[in-house]
């Protein structure tokens, strides 16, 4: 039926078109008067552009959704990562990767925060993660943010460069059953399966997923005999309606075998954690329980067991009519047992338990309508270094409907570790490693460590430019102090905090919905790292280690096309500059995925990645001895049912 | 110490932000759909008899609220500015957080994922909020959904929701309103 248009809305719709179609300056028509019948009779969308919502979140935020991480077909974790803008990542062998966000990228990257739904999953022996037990089935993540730039007021100490969220849709949002079994020539063998279940007034789903992994190659060619299994089990249990609140469970394990010189190394590990959250007349209290136990150990090198937990309280509240104020309590826990001699990384002493207390409050507060202010800082208390502060700032600007821009300035430090403060080397009698030590015990940790810290200045803006096209930048200067050196001492050396210096740089990313079957998305990263050693210190190798460990420039394009009915391609192509501490060249890397969906519940995709090279290295200094990663492509089949 | 932050960025950001704000810059945002979902926001406000406990006072200021990322920006304060309902003040609120806009009295929720949706009404529901959302189906807990049909903005009220938030819609609107019970 054709609407019957009356002339007040022409006129409105007239005064409207005529008043100019942008700019806070341009005043509409006051459509307010109208009736809803006159409302209900304007064409909107003839002459609308539908924009995209930008963030209003005055912080460097990227966001993998779960559209993008099916599409990729990512085969874990750390690959899901590749192409964020400011984020390094490097494959070290057939199991571990080395990850960072805006540099000091390691296989012991300690800058970093990452969440699991909330829980921390770095560990307190090096403040990072195990990124090669580190999985979760991707279909079922809902989304993964990352956080550029420190993130400590909420997050706490470790935060110092960015944070990366996970979180997995609800059980009550991934209904029903899923089996996705794959097979290929470097990724042997994957099976994933998940069902959910309604469970009185909740919903409570079940995940396992398995996978083999084939060795890496050396430089000449030859097997490095680093293959991985690994194996993973998990529940999440959600009920929105419990005792007045909503409740939010999980629990998980996980099982691995790594092949190695040495034998096999073996992890293992089991998580639960608990999230409890009540609304209240001005907001909302929440209580979080986390505990995790694992255990690794690699045959005469390393053994470690250890048992983590935490407990927040959290509470958001509007105060008045403006502020919006958060703030929290936390308990963090954790005591470890380590193997001493004859394993060759012992701790003194071997069994340790480090507590830490923490309270945080952060106010949001609007200045004018367009203008937001945000306080706030976290108070830490650790046995190491006692009383931390971790303040930030941050103002956000809603400058015009299409454009916001944001600044801010934050502390943040990386309290010292286990490993900063006890680590040794055993060198066993009766000749310890002949050319290298020993025999003797030789401390390589400083229990007298200090926090590394930083004071980050971040701006940035996001901008609509058209329909479907945003932009997104953001410019960092971080200034260290106290970074970790390992000052020379023989045969080893000891850690001290005499490194400090700059890092510099931006991220611009670009993304376009062309269609609603055809985005593209861009990013380009600058990282420039000027780490150098105080007057006092002697230490020459860790600065340039760090300086030329991270890409100094990465320029990332993706597309993801339905180009059929039925049918998605997705491309990724990137390129990385040279990491001269890593004797690694500039390179470009592609990976691709095809999938046909010829059902609704079947889903057939070829996935290919490291496409460009036969092989290449992406981390590991020694050019003879490291991994290199091979040209891989895999096989999947996802079914699902109801 | 920490040395100052570079002046480079300083500039970039001041640069940019001035660029920004000159009037005529090169811009496409299209106010018009904005202008008429504002409209329609404040007509539900207008035909929506709240339970007496969602205004602490008889001259207590009415909340329309956003659940941001709000698409409808600063024409959603122009259009509402000055407004009054039944001698209630508008104003306009918005938060990224649902619980934080309990106390509104109606909360426009723009984000179209039926999972963040459905978590974000279950947070509002049982607060007295006329929530309006823009989802493809009606929502068992949402009170209203603005869809587009032919170019033209229509709405459908879930009269079962309504209810169980304490809202009395008056007939006028119901009889232009698609309803559904749910």
């Amino acid at each position: 039926m054709p609407p019957v248009v009356f002339p007040r809305a022409l006129l409105a719709l007239a005064l409207t078109l005529a008043s100019g179609t942008s700019g806070a300056s341009a005043t509409p028509a006051d459509l307010t008067e109208l009736s809803l019948s006159d409302l209900m009779s304007i064409d909107i969308t003839s002459v609308s552009k539908h924009l995209e919502p930008l963030s209003d979140a005055a912080a460097a935020v990227y966001v993998l959704t779960n559209e993008q991480l099916v599409a990729s077909g990512a085969s874990n974790i750390a690959e899901a990562l590749r192409g964020v803008p400011g984020v390094q990542v490097a494959r070290v062998d057939a199991r571990a990767y080395a990850v960072s966000v805006r540099g000091f990228n390691s296989n012991a990257s300690d800058k970093l925060e990452v969440r699991l739904d909330g829980r921390s999953v770095y560990t307190p022996l090096f403040s990072g993660v195990f990124w090669d037990v580190f999985e979760t089935d991707l279909a079922d993540v809902e989304r993964i943010e990352i956080i550029r730039g420190p993130g400590a007021t909420l997050y706490g100490a470790n935060a110092v460069n960015g944070v990366i969220n996970i979180i997995t849709k609800s059980a009550q949002a991934s209904p029903g059953g899923r089996l996705r079994v794959g097979a290929g020539n470097e990724e042997r063998a994957m099976v994933a399966v998940r069902q959910s279940f309604k469970l009185g007034s909740g919903a409570l789903r079940a995940n396992a997923l398995g996978h083999w992994r084939d060795d890496t190659a050396k430089a000449n060619g030859s097997d490095m005999q680093d293959g991985a299994r690994f194996s993973q089990a998990g529940l999440r249990g959600d009920w929105q309606q419990l005792a007045g609140g909503s409740l939010s469970t999980g629990a998980n394990a996980y099982d691995a075998r790594f092949q190695g010189p040495a034998g096999n190394t073996s992890a293992s590990g089991q998580s639960v954690q608990g999230r409890w959250a009540r609304p209240t007349a001005a907001g909302e209290r929440s209580l979080q329980f986390a505990y995790e136990h694992y255990e690794r150990n690699i045959p005469t090198i390393y053994n470690e067991q250890r048992n983590t937990a935490n407990l927040d309280f959290e509470e958001q509240r509007s105060l008045g009519t403006l502020n919006q104020l958060v703030y929290g309590l936390g308990l963090h826990y954790t005591q470890d047992k380590t193997a001493g001699p004859p394993l060759a990384v012992i701790f003194t002493p071997a069994s340790r338990t480090l507590n830490t207390y923490s309270a945080f409050v952060q106010d949001q507060l609007p200045l004018t309508t367009a203008l937001t202010l945000t306080l706030g800082s976290k108070f830490e208390h650790n046995d190491v270094t006692g009383f931390e502060a971790q303040p930030s700032i941050r103002l956000g600007w809603r400058a015009r409907p299409e454009a916001f821009v944001w600044g801010s300035v934050a502390r943040a430090v990386r309290t010292p570790n286990r490993l900063d403060q006890d680590v040794a080397i055993f060198c066993p009698p009766p000749n310890g490693f002949p050319g290298a030590c020993g025999p003797g015990s030789f401390r390589i940790g400083n229990p007298q460590l200090k926090s590394e810290t930083v004071i980050a200045y971040e701006a940035g803006t996001r901008l609509a430019l058209a329909k479907g096209l945003s932009a997104d930048l953001a410019l960092f200067h971080n200034d260290y102090q106290k970074l970790k050196s390992t000052e020379p001492m023989p045969p080893f050396g000891a850690y001290a905090n005499r490194l400090e210096g700059v890092g510099e740089g931006g991220e611009l990313a670009l993304s376009w919905q062309a269609s609603e079957r055809l985005r593209f998305q861009g990013s380009y990263s600058l990282l420039s790292l000027r780490i150098h050693h105080n007057a006092e210190s002697r230490d020459t190798t860790t600065p340039a280690t760090i300086n030329g460990s991270s890409p100094r420039h990465q320029l990332d394009a993706s597309l993801n096309w339905r180009f059929a009915p039925n049918w998605q391609f997705y491309g990724d192509a990137r390129y990385l500059s040279r990491q001269p501490a890593q004797h690694i060249t500039d390179r470009a890397d592609l990976s691709l995925r095809i999938g046909y969906t010829p059902t609704a519940n079947l889903t057939i995709a070829l996935s290919g990645e490291n496409l460009l090279q036969d092989q290449h290295a992406e981390f590991g200094a020694n050019v003879n001895t490291r991994s290199e990663v091979q040209r891989s492509g895999w096989l999947t089949l996802t079914r699902t049912w109801p | 110490m920490p040395s100052k932050p570079p002046r480079q960025i300083i500039r970039v950001v001041l640069a940019l932000a001035l660029v920004l704000a000159l009037p005529g810059a090169a811009a496409h945002a299209d106010t018009l759909e904005a202008s008429v979902k504002s409209a329609f926001l404040l007509n539900f406000a207008r035909f929506a008899d709240f339970a007496p406990a969602k205004f602490a006072s008889p001259d207590a200021p009415l909340d329309i609220c956003v659940l941001t990322p709000d698409p409808l920006e600063a024409t959603l304060d122009d259009s509402l500015h000055g407004k009054t309902v039944k001698g209630h003040a508008v104003r306009v609120r918005r938060s990224d957080r649902p619980e934080l806009l309990r106390d509104c009295q109606l909360v426009f929720i723009a984000s179209r994922s039926g999972d963040l949706l459905d978590a974000q009404l279950a947070k509002l529901s049982g607060f007295g909020v006329l929530t309006v959302h823009e989802a493809s189906a009606a929502r068992g807990a949402g009170v209203v959904r603005l869809f587009v049909e032919d170019h033209h903005l229509r709405f459908e009220v879930n009269v079962a929701a309504a209810e169980r938030e304490d809202i009395q819609m008056a007939a006028g609107l119901l009889e232009m309103a698609k309803r559904v019970r749910q």
